[in-house]
């Protein structure tokens, strides 16, 4: 595997020309597929696993750079427009889950969601997630993994169509353009499907503008799906957040190399060390093992991010989100989990300056009062923040709405707690 | 959730605050209770919570009973459900109190269903009367 020891700045575009360089690169890649060949018929002795292992990652390392700069994967999906002047400003629910005619009017760059269990909180960030996509099947894909916590690769596609709702209807306002989308589900009558595998086909039709997509996906069991679409292009780059989800490195290395390239991942390290821990230096990607290393400066080796506090790895795992989600949407689950109470009122600020700082509109769940009340005490601009608690209204969700103005004035007041809101 | 009507009455001094209390005890039968703060109904439950809360911690060594605005007298009617408020505003000079109070328990008495804390009342109509020079007098019912 001589590829893997080549020196990089012997072989940079700038040391070659452009027919020199390609040639190098194809040159390196039959190279490295002849390797994988000839160990592939061999029986590999156990002792060399680890060298084996230390390739693979830098491997995936490349392949994710390679991600990163838009040539595959959920990053090729493009905006409708590469800049706007506003983001959503009003949405609404006809049919997700238990949310049923949900009308959110009160939107701002920062929007608090709360309510109690299984009122609906997730669900309306996946709401707007799948009215971000458009008609993009791997947005779908994407909540339904989510929501099961299913490593892609893993996903049953019967299992998969039993979570999907038989339909889906959501609108909106996004950039002072009307957008919506339905995505139902059902068994086609086609005598040209190949019917012994086939199970069902998503159809999703979103507008935009009077900008019609749409996209049909067959499903079959042991077989990869069908997309038929067009074109697919969303609203505006959209990151999910849950804090069940820490463990994407694949995800984590695509963030990393926007906040690198926006140098926001400095400003993110000066948080941590402001606030958190003051001996960190910096928190750097290692390639080759998927993995963020921390230069601290109390210890000899830099350790690995996981030795660190949940909580702060929460915190600089969710401030990687903003530069990918420039002039776009960040969505936070719980928010609040694992940061220790006494310091969301700083990271409250910081969110704030970063989705100023990349334009970006935040929705954001809660169970924590402390957080709510960090948010609503601590945003420079209150008017830029929403707060809002979903409810139970019979058998139905109903939402109480209130501008940052007027939810302050309440806390002020009577330090309401808009979690216990009826 | 049961409605009660409040009247909350802006006293010059203790004295104006005795005589009402016997003019509603003697003319139309409502005494005094001795209520905790839990047992008032939303939104003055939180209210006097929140104001005591808010005040204790900037200073308890003081003398807390001219930092913060809490009724004199509370009295009750459960026959009608008439909760009559009586506020000491401590002079003339004074009228901040009053109109701080008020500021703050208006936009709760929109909301007073929507956060009713733990209380089982809800105040759904308030009228507020300054005897301080009669300087305002209004009705809020939600």
């Amino acid at each position: 595997m001589a590829v893997f020891a080549t020196d990089k700045k012997s072989v940079s575009p700038d040391n070659l020309d452009k027919k020199q360089f390609h040639e190098l690169q194809q040159a390196a890649i039959i190279s490295v597929n002849k390797e994988i060949d000839v160990l592939s018929q061999m029986v590999i002795q156990e002792k060399n696993l680890p060298n084996l292992e230390v390739a693979l990652g830098r491997l995936q390392g490349i392949v994710d750079r390679i991600r990163t700069s838009g040539l595959s994967g959920v990053e090729q999906t493009a905006p409708f427009h590469d800049r706007i002047g506003s983001h959503f400003t009003h949405v609404h629910i006809s049919d997700y889950k238990r949310l049923r005619n949900i009308d959110i009017s009160l939107i701002s760059r920062i929007n608090l969601f709360t309510g109690i269990n299984n009122s609906g909180k997730t669900s309306l960030l996946e709401a707007l997630y799948l009215l971000c996509c458009q008609n993009d099947f791997s947005g779908l894909l994407e909540v339904v993994r989510r929501r099961g916590k299913v490593p892609e690769d893993k996903i049953s596609p019967e299992w998969f169509f039993e979570q999907l709702p038989t339909l889906i209807r959501i609108s909106g306002i996004f950039d002072h353009t009307d957008t919506s989308l339905q995505i139902r589900h059902y068994k086609e009558e086609n005598s040209e499907i190949d019917k012994s595998r086939y199970l069902e086909s998503v159809e999703i039709s979103s507008d935009f503008g009077g900008s019609r997509q749409e996209s049909l996906t067959r499903i079959f069991k042991g077989r990869n799906r069908e997309t038929r679409a067009l074109g697919s292009k969303i609203l505006c780059p959209t990151v999910f957040s849950s804090p069940f989800f820490l463990n994407e490195p694949h995800r984590h290395t695509l963030y990393y190399a926007k906040s690198v390239r926006s140098k926001a991942k400095q400003k993110i390290v000066n948080f941590i060390r402001r606030n958190i821990v003051p001996t960190i230096e910096n928190i750097e990607l290692a390639d080759e093992w998927h993995r963020f290393l921390v230069t601290d400066s109390i210890c000899d080796k830099a350790p690995d991010l996981t030795e660190y506090g949940e909580g702060l790895q929460r915190i600089f795992f969710i401030s990687l989100l903003f530069a990918s989600a420039q002039n776009g949407v960040v969505l936070i689950d719980e928010f609040e989990n694992a940061i220790h109470t006494d310091m969301i009122a700083d990271f409250a600020r910081f969110i704030y300056d970063l989705a100023e700082l990349f334009n970006t509109q935040v929705f954001l769940t809660s169970h924590s009062k402390e957080c709510i009340d960090a948010f609503v005490m601590n945003i420079p601009k209150v008017t830029d923040l929403s707060a809002c608690a979903l409810v139970e209204d019979g058998r139905n969700i109903a939402v109480r709405e209130f501008s940052g103005p007027e939810f302050r004035k309440l806390v002020r007041a009577g330090n309401v707690d808009l979690r216990r809101a009826r | 959730m049961e409605n009660i009507k409040a009247l909350m009455i802006f006293c010059e001094g203790p004295h104006d605050v005795a005589f009402c209390r016997f003019v509603f005890r003697r003319c139309l039968g409502i005494d005094k209770v001795g209520w905790k703060f839990s047992e008032y109904p939303s939104p003055l439950n939180q209210l006097f919570r929140s104001s005591m809360e808010k005040h204790a911690h900037k200073d308890l060594s003081l003398d807390m009973a001219h930092k913060f605005f809490l009724p004199d007298r509370t009295l009750y009617s459960e026959e009608h459900n008439y909760l009559v408020l009586l506020f000491n505003a401590g002079g003339k000079s004074r009228m901040d109190n009053p109109r701080n109070f008020l500021s703050d328990f208006l936009p709760l008495l929109e909301m007073s269903r929507v956060f009713p804390g733990d209380a089982e009342k809800a105040v759904s109509e308030a009228s507020c009367y300054s005897a301080i020079e009669r300087t305002f007098a209004f009705s809020r019912g939600f």
